[in-house]
């Protein structure tokens, strides 16, 4: 390889991994110094940081194998609907996806591309996948949640919430796999996410609110309802049936709050 | 479930994929009070149980997590 020739995958790989190291224990610090938690009271700002470091480390590792698991998990389950559905062309899927992959062929593209996730880019434009792509990993995921996989279709759908952070069928699809994997957290902000995406939503709230219900926590749970009734009354078109299942629960989260 | 109401435990139902990669023309059917999304980077650091501030961390760990995939597919051709 000569001066001028882009390092290897792996070699981008790894220097972002060393990286992205540097990067948590400076956020560390600077959370640490932030900070307003009682933690903070407690701890020295040395021991608060080297605790957030820790916490930020342990997330690198968990989002990092989640997005490639998820984005695995999405291959096989589209070649198994590709058994099932011969107009799925998994060539065309093949080539979008390696060409889109290929495009992180540098530490500096990497950096410059990240940088403009950050300033709201999504990875789907910035790589260049199609929609067609992704509705086809849309369609694995759901087949995964659909067919009871919910850890795989928890991956399968935080991959897509990395690629594209504006689908709201991603993160409600994250918040559905979470819910039945007993990760409530992760539900309730995946839900949070879906209503940023389509403002206004009833749905979201209602499943915050089952999430709320399942932690056995009716004060959030009320106020999730709640909202979920005010989107309700601000729409034109009105179903009634909606509307009372909305009141009934209100009702029930009010005598156990 | 009535009508795609949800009740305490959760519906298992998702929406179909049609409309996926249109995030920004979607318009909420029959509803005056809809807004354009507001989806953030921020929003997502939060969703993701980051700290405050943690946008370009995020950002450098989905693109560290990205360019693993890109490892693997290089490496390993006969993936598909």
């Amino acid at each position: 390889m000569g001066d001028n020739e882009m390092p290897e995958q792996a070699l981008v790989a790894d220097i972002l991994g060393q990286e992205l190291s540097k990067e948590a224990s400076q956020l560390a610090r600077k959370a640490a110094e932030d900070s307003e938690s009682i933690e903070h009271k407690l701890l020295s700002l040395e021991a608060h940081a080297k605790r957030i470091e820790h916490e930020l480390s342990q997330y690198m590792l968990i989002a990092k194998k989640r997005i490639s698991d998820g984005f695995w998990s999405c291959i096989d389950a589209t070649k198994e609907l590709a058994r099932l559905d011969s107009t799925i062309n998994l060539e065309s899927l093949e080539s979008d996806v390696r060409i889109a992959f290929s495009r992180f062929d540098s530490v500096a593209r990497v950096k410059d591309m990240s940088g403009k996730t950050v300033e709201g880019m999504t990875w789907k434009e910035l790589l260049g996948l199609s929609d067609a792509t992704l509705q086809l990993f849309y369609q694995a995921a759901k087949s995964l949640f659909d067919c009871g996989q919910h850890p795989k279709a928890e991956a399968a759908f935080f991959f897509l919430t990395t690629v594209d952070y504006k689908q709201y069928a991603f993160w409600l699809g994250l918040g559905h796999a979470a819910f039945h994997v007993g990760n409530l957290n992760q539900a309730i902000n995946a839900y949070e996410m879906a209503d940023s995406c389509q403002p206004g939503s009833i749905y979201p709230s209602l499943y915050v609110a089952n999430c709320f219900e399942a932690l056995n926590d009716y004060q959030e749970a009320l106020l999730a309802l709640e909202k979920a009734d005010t989107d309700y009354k601000s729409q034109d078109t009105k179903d009634p049936e909606l509307e009372h299942a909305i009141r009934e629960r209100i009702m029930r989260a009010k005598l156990k709050a | 479930m009535v009508h795609g109401v949800p009740e305490p435990g959760l519906p298992p139902d998702l929406p179909p994929a049609d409309g996926i990669g249109k995030a920004d023309q979607v318009i909420l059917p029959d509803t005056t009070s809809a807004t354009k999304s507001s989806a953030t980077r921020e929003n997502v650091a939060k969703a993701r149980n980051l700290p405050k501030g943690s946008d370009k961390f995020a950002a450098a760990v989905e693109a560290s997590g990205l360019t693993d995939i890109s490892k693997d597919l290089a490496e390993h051709k006969e993936k598909f």
